[in-house]
């Protein structure tokens, strides 16, 4: 079942309206059972592979805290982590390793292996005590909404909503969440990735065109796809009536690449920071400014490699973490040029964001490009020069992209959108007047009902999110 | 009092997100299905005049419907002084709702043919009867009730693989008018039951509604969504797909394999015969030529090689040997158009089916190939009049936008074409 479907969006308001009038204490149960359901949808094979992880981690986290303090807990939480690691780099190795084309990977296998050992990790180190009820635990892990790319969230913020009254209050922000999602994926993300599709398809044309279309809009592709698909799954939680941490916070505005991985995938990036980051920095520390860079190194090459295990994923790592290190390193000394130059802070606020997302768009390409060979020819070809531009900007607009220029001023009018919505959210003031209530319900209902035929009208449907791949 | 007024504000706010719901739909390029049809109480349905909007299935294209009722330019009931007319019949393929007017096979065989013998005095006319989803028997009512108040000289009847098997109501199943043969002679089905809405009052009603809805998306939405969207969700909760009919495929390759498919023949052959007698009563030239399926001009022999041997068969010239034979016994002139089609198509390496929004070669023809299929008919036309043929080198220079060098017939393939076909 696809997020952009018409039996999602069923699929939805039954579970919504079930988990509404379902008992509290029976509503971890209502959500491992459609959790479950949506997910056999799907594999129902690798429904039992979850369920097994799952059970897995359930009764190793119960036997960590009964042994804690004891040297016996360190090995279980290694092994328990080492196999969690294991399972997860066995899906994510198993295309390399196969020749099969047909393989299964568990859906949203990442995500909810991170969950899984953030969870052994935080019992281990005594951050939260293991859930004893197994059936809110699995709930957690398989949480529909999430399972097909997060955000990531921790246990302890999500398992206490479960039992929680007056989530009603955010049905109506998590429709126009969701709206919002739905809008970046399909007139955005989806157009612009007409656009880049067919600038990858003529890298041999001898013009620089194709190679600055894919460079410059495939960034901006991939964070309506993502971000789109984040604000579904958000706002999904919050139709029922769970809330989920932010996955991003306008990346595109960052004045410096550490900024911008603090803006973008938030959750994975932070994640990260508290178990891969922290802990080697800890081995690191007496390494001085080489345990820095190491462990940001290490940090960055994870997050690329968790994309995929080709050699442009480790190109795109080791080329953030350039940029990473590098700011790491002059940190001090940029601080004081600052201080002594106080013009340089408004400048590097102006010139910055410019500079991070070329540097952004120069690394999506191995990113993108199906193989270095391409990524190579893209930057051979901005060579080329523009002489045969009207052409080829009548042909980058012919059938089928003729409409999809819409993405670009769609992409402002959303971004907008967002700003608003991060800045006073899409609540409704408590003691707003009847006909400001009446109009704002009316116009929600409408604009679902014609998302919903929409969506049945749609003949090809929309294409696969970039991130529910990973 | 203040009720109502909050109920006029929220019922404001909701028209307001329908009119950006609108805008957005039209900025968006989202464009659905038009109708073009009304109800007809002899043809069952006909194209409404003057209705106008997008065809998207296959391609994008704006489609005008003449104020006779037709997928053609407008054209005077009256014959032109001079003029030979040639009224064409068919289905979809014909009609061409998927390229532009200009570039359908109608307007592309006037413009050859005006090119061949274009002097003052004498010109060629093409009138284009063919309608979306029409059938031999539809055909047969739409040259009975339509064709001759216009005086043709010459009346061209293109059949498609769904044209024999729509003539038994055993095997092709829908709402169109049947014939049955008794005592050897073609009678109405008994079983006809000419749809509800075909009074005026009706069609007028439905008219006013249909061209609004052309030009509303949200109401093509609506419609989309209702006629296509909800049967196909509930297919696919129910675990079946859309059915096909078989049937049209299996008889246009196949010898009949059951009574009724044989019956279906046996009528087909009473209709073409009643066309060609209707014909020569009216002291018009009748022809008849046949399109096959779109896997029988794939420009790939090796598809083509990979088709036949699954379906455990030598060629797919079944139904059109049959279909000449019906022509020679009826004294109906025969134009082949498959094979040059297809050896055009496999010639340049080009799909003559397929647009931008479909895969290569399927469903019905593009710019290039209505051109080479109006290239092959005008050849065979002006072939009967002992006339040069087009490929004649002398007359290429004056077909010269569609020549394709020195050999025969080859329509130069369009560059968007190509892209889209491509695609």
């Amino acid at each position: 079942m696809q997020f952009l479907s018409f039996q999602y969006l069923c699929f939805l308001a039954v579970t919504a309206i079930g988990y509404r009038v379902c008992p509290l204490r029976w509503r971890s149960y209502l959500l491992l059972g459609t959790s479950y359901l949506f997910y056999c949808t799907w594999s129902p094979r690798m429904a039992v592979v979850l369920l097994l992880a799952t059970a897995l981690c359930y009764f190793t986290a119960l036997r960590l805290q009964a042994l804690r303090g004891r040297s016996a807990a360190s090995a279980l939480a290694r092994a328990g982590v080492s196999a969690l690691i294991l399972f997860l780099a066995f899906f994510k190795l198993r295309p390399l390793l196969s020749s099969s084309s047909n393989l299964l990977i568990p859906l949203g296998v990442s995500y909810y292996t991170f969950r899984l050992i953030s969870y052994l990790v935080d019992v281990y180190w005594g951050k939260y005590n293991a859930v004893q009820e197994f059936v809110p635990f699995a709930a957690y892990v398989a949480f529909f909404p999430q399972l097909l790319a997060g955000p990531i969230q921790r246990e302890s913020s999500f398992l206490p909503q479960l039992n929680r009254q007056g989530a009603e209050s955010r049905v109506l922000e998590g429709l126009l969440r969701m709206a919002l999602g739905f809008a970046k994926k399909s007139i955005v993300a989806d157009n612009l990735g007409l656009f880049v599709g067919w600038s990858y398809g003529h890298l041999h044309s001898g013009s620089a065109l194709p190679s600055i279309v894919a460079l410059y809009l495939f960034p901006l592709q991939l964070y309506a796809d993502f971000s789109g698909l984040t604000d579904i799954a958000i706002g999904s939680g919050l139709v029922l009536g769970t809330e989920a941490p932010e996955n991003f916070d306008a990346p595109f505005s960052a004045t410096s690449i550490t900024e911008f991985w603090r803006r973008w995938h938030m959750t994975l990036t932070s994640w990260l920071r508290d178990y891969v980051f922290m802990p080697v920095r800890t081995l690191t520390r007496d390494w001085g400014k080489i345990g820095l860079a190491l462990s940001l190194t290490v940090n960055m090459l994870l997050i690329a490699l968790w994309h995929g295990f080709t050699l442009g994923f480790v190109v795109y790592g080791l080329f953030q973490s350039l940029f990473l290190v590098a700011e790491a390193l002059t940190v001090s000394q940029r601080s004081k040029y600052r201080l002594a130059h106080p013009m340089s802070e408004k400048v590097a606020n102006l010139v910055g964001p410019i500079f991070v997302y070329h540097v952004i768009a120069v690394g999506s390409v191995f990113f993108r490009a199906p193989s270095l060979v391409s990524a190579g020819q893209l930057f051979a070809n901005l060579g080329d020069g523009l002489s045969r531009l009207g052409s080829d900007l009548e042909a980058l607009v012919s059938p089928p992209n003729h409409h999809a220029w819409i993405a670009l001023p769609a992409y402002a009018l959303i971004a907008a959108v967002d700003v608003h919505r991060r800045r006073n959210g899409f609540r409704l003031p408590d003691l707003a007047p009847r006909y400001l209530r009446w109009s704002v319900y009316g116009s929600v209902t409408a604009m679902w009902i014609l998302i919903a035929l929409t969506l049945l009208g749609s003949e090809k449907g929309a294409d696969p999110f970039v991130y529910a791949m990973f | 009092m203040r009720c109502f007024k909050d109920i006029s504000i929220a019922a404001g706010a909701v028209l307001l997100v329908l009119s950006l719901f609108e805008l957005g739909l039209r900025a968006t390029g989202a464009k659905y299905e038009s109708s073009f049809y009304e109800s007809d109480p002899v043809l069952y349905m006909a194209l409404r005049p003057e209705a106008e909007g997008w065809e998207v299935k296959e391609g994008e294209n704006f489609i005008k419907i003449n104020s006779l009722g037709m997928r053609d330019k407008e054209h005077s009931v009256a014959p032109t002084p001079g003029a030979t007319r040639i009224a064409l019949l068919g289905d979809s393929m014909i009609a061409g709702e998927q390229v532009p007017l200009d570039k359908t096979m109608a307007r592309v065989l006037e413009a050859l043919l005006q090119n061949r013998v274009g002097s003052a005095t004498h010109s060629y006319e093409v009138l284009n009867f063919a309608v979306g989803g029409y059938t031999l028997s539809q055909e047969l009512l739409t040259l009975q009730t339509k064709v001759w108040d216009f005086h043709p000289d010459i009346v061209l009847l293109f059949l498609s693989p769904s044209s024999v098997p729509s003539c038994d109501r055993r095997v092709y199943p829908a709402a169109i008018p049947f014939f049955v043969m008794r005592d050897g002679r073609l009678v109405a089905d008994p079983g006809n039951h000419p749809p509800a809405a075909s009074s005026a009052e009706a069609r007028r009603w439905h008219a006013l509604f249909g061209n609004l809805m052309n030009r509303v998306r949200l109401l093509q939405l609506i419609r989309k969504a209702t006629q296509d969207g909800i049967p196909q969700e509930a297919a696919k909760l129910r675990g079946t797909k859309r059915s096909r009919n078989e049937n049209i495929l299996d008889m246009w390759l196949q010898p009949p394999a059951s009574p009724a498919q044989e019956n279906a023949w046996e009528v087909a052959n009473g209709i073409l015969g009643l066309m060609a007698q209707d014909a020569r009563s009216h002291g018009t030239e009748f022809w008849l030529s046949a399109i096959g399926p779109e896997i029988e001009d794939n420009p790939s022999k090796l598809d083509r090689t990979k088709f036949l041997r699954a379906h455990g068969i030598e060629n797919f010239d079944y139904a059109e040997n049959r279909l000449r034979a019906i022509a020679a016994a009826h004294g109906i002139k025969f134009i082949s158009l498959e094979g040059p089609l297809t050896e055009y198509a496999e010639r340049n390496h080009i799909s003559i089916r397929g647009f931008f929004n479909t895969r290569p070669n399927y469903g019905h023809w593009n710019e290039t190939g209505n051109a080479a299929a109006a290239m092959i008919v005008a050849d065979s036309l002006l072939q009967s009049r002992t006339e040069p043929k087009l490929s004649d080198p002398s007359i290429q220079s004056k077909v010269g936008h569609l020549q394709d060098g020195p050999e025969y017939a080859a329509p130069r393939p369009n560059t968007n074409s190509l892209q889209s076909v491509n695609y």
